[in-house]
């Protein structure tokens, strides 16, 4: 069995949240367990660690990205 | 016209924002399991390439060199202050590499290719630190010599482009001094040259920066350091980093001085790192690939055939021996890695033969092929017979009474030591080189003083300099002294002799 672990700031909505996890079972498997972890400090998004990988969608990382692209 | 400009950085900033897409950022992670001197194990973080850096929170960097199926231990390159037990640790994908090209030519870097001098650098191309040597088939024998501007070393233990020559010695031998004379000898030679200061004092780099500066080498070198205060990771690093820069110039077809300064306390980093991540440790604590750590730098250094750029990188390791000696572990290693050695001794430094080189002890495996002309044909049997008068000199140094020849031996030796003495920051060039041991075999300073063998030796030279500057000119160009020319400088050095001694000169 694999253990997600979500990051995501306050604002994000349940629905929201049951979506994503409804799109880690389709690619893990039915038995994937879920925690739910709140950090506002990545402003919007979330991050999902499965298996020691990192998926970062969240916007703090983003704009930190953006920013390095554009200014260089 | 203001409001245009305005108008135009907004609107390129929004296509560049419209343009971004987001897509997610996947990499691996592991947690730091556990922290200590420099070195930390990792947790996680699964499939880590050897050596590859990693980032820990905070933006300080650290190398993997320990890889196994629970865990990666790594060693930190920059301050351990802000690494705590359980932070995340991001793999970066890529090993350590060093920017190269022009543009690093008059810098100062550290080991992972971030200015030290304080100005922004511009560079387009990087090479990973760690690469293998060149092939047998990509080589081709020495054979351009690289003139050192010091008689004792161009003479008898030539150095040639693409030769790995070590200096070695006691602590103030004058070991650097050699290194720093030969780099700033090169300047109108087209060399490139990389100083490589490894755990050295940072008041040491910065004075021979300086003295770098001083006599216009930064126009044609650059320094990569790791001071005394950087962490062992760093230090390891510094002389793969520095060749990874010569490499990078050797592609284009340059030629290469690299000067690793020095290699005894970098062996000395690697086993403080090798011991923290529990290695097991050999002779004198060294880890077992201590020989395989210096073996490996130095046969990236080469002359490269002419299909593969036809460059070349000719390093100088320097050793630091304790109390003279240089049958310790390390010493042997490398002196049996290199292509010859030069032995500096402290006794001759404090007699005031400087630089003390040990004629009888240093030797060159490969540069004599690559000697030029003008200087094989003078310097054929120095080795020899300065050997023969340092034999000698033992024997009679209490008695008074030697035969002719002896004294003859004796005479002709103190004159060629003395001759041999050369002050810093001043290189001889071929031509000086070649009037002074002509002059030498031809028994020009017989009757001088000891005492003034320097100053006469000073005004010939600047009496050739202004009376024979066609023969000057062709030595330097063609690097060989026809016999035409050997009797038209004999002839120049005996009239020059006639008038010092008439008093014309004194």
């Amino acid at each position: 069995m694999k253990t997600v672990i979500i990051t995501a700031a306050e604002n994000m909505s349940d629905e929201t949240y049951n979506r994503i996890c409804s799109g880690f079972k389709e690619k893990l498997g039915e038995d994937a367990e879920f925690k739910r972890i709140t950090d506002n400090g990545i402003i919007g998004g979330f991050i999902a660690e499965v298996d020691g990988e990192i998926y970062d969608l969240s916007i703090s990382s983003q704009l930190k990205k953006m920013q390095k692209e554009i200014i260089g | 016209m203001q409001d245009t400009e305005i108008e135009k950085i907004s609107s390129f900033l929004k296509k560049r924002v419209a343009e971004f897409h987001t897509e997610p950022i996947v990499y691996r992670s592991g947690k730091v399991a556990t922290v200590g001197d420099g070195v930390v194990r990792v947790s996680g973080l699964p499939d880590r390439l050897y050596g590859e850096l990693l980032e820990f929170d905070g933006g300080v960097y650290g190398m993997a060199l320990d890889l196994s199926e629970d865990g990666v231990g790594a060693v930190l390159m920059d301050n351990a202050d802000t690494v705590n037990v359980g932070d995340s640790v991001k793999g970066t994908g890529v090993v350590a590499d060093m920017p190269i090209g022009n543009s690093l030519i008059g810098r100062v870097l550290d080991p992972i290719g971030r200015p030290l001098d304080g100005m922004p650098l511009e560079v387009k191309e990087h090479l990973p630190c760690e690469t293998p040597a060149p092939t047998i088939m990509q080589r081709r024998p020495v054979d351009k010599p690289l003139e050192t501007g010091i008689m004792a070393i161009d003479s008898m233990i030539p150095i040639g482009r693409g030769q790995r020559e070590l200096i070695i010695g006691d602590r103030q031998t004058g070991k650097t001094s050699i290194a720093i004379d030969t780099v700033i000898n090169q300047k109108d030679s087209d060399v490139i040259c990389i100083y490589c200061a490894i755990g050295q004092k940072a008041s040491n780099i910065a004075q021979i920066i300086d003295t770098l500066k001083n006599s216009g080498a930064m126009e044609y070198s650059l320094v990569v350091a790791a001071t005394a205060s950087d962490s062992p990771a760093m230090q390891y690093l510094a002389p793969y980093s520095a060749c990874a820069v010569a490499e990078g110039f050797m592609k284009n077809g340059r030629d290469v001085l690299v000067i690793y300064d020095d290699l005894s306390k970098h062996a000395v980093a690697y086993r403080t790192m090798s011991l923290l991540l529990h290695r097991p440790p050999g002779r004198e604590a060294f880890p077992g690939d201590v020989f395989y750590l210096h073996s490996r730098l130095l046969e990236r250094s080469a002359c490269m055939s002419e299909e593969f750029g036809g460059g070349s990188i000719t390093a100088m390791p320097i050793i630091e021996t304790m109390g003279g000696n240089i049958s310790a572990y390390i010493p042997t290693n490398v002196i049996s890695i290199t292509d010859g050695q030069i032995y500096l001794e402290t006794e001759l430094f404090h007699s005031g033969v400087r630089p003390a080189v040990n004629t009888g002890l240093s030797v060159s495996r490969v540069g004599r092929a690559a000697q030029h002309k003008a200087m094989r044909k003078v310097s054929g049997s120095l080795r020899i017979e300065l050997s023969q008068y340092r034999e000698m000199a033992v024997f009679t140094r209490f008695g008074s009474d030697v035969d002719e020849s002896t004294g003859k031996l004796l005479s002709r030796g103190h004159i060629l030591t003395e001759l041999l003495k050369q002050p810093k920051s001043r290189p001889y060039s071929l031509f000086e080189q070649t009037a002074l041991l002509l002059a030498y075999r031809n028994n020009i300073f017989d009757g001088v003083e000891d005492s003034k063998i320097k100053s006469f030796s000073g005004e010939m030279l600047e009496y050739l300099h202004t009376n024979c500057s066609m023969l000057e000119n062709s030595v330097r160009t063609s690097g060989d002294l026809t016999d035409e020319d050997e009797k038209k400088l004999g002839e120049a050095l005996n009239t020059f002799k006639e008038s010092y001694l008439n008093g014309e000169h004194q």
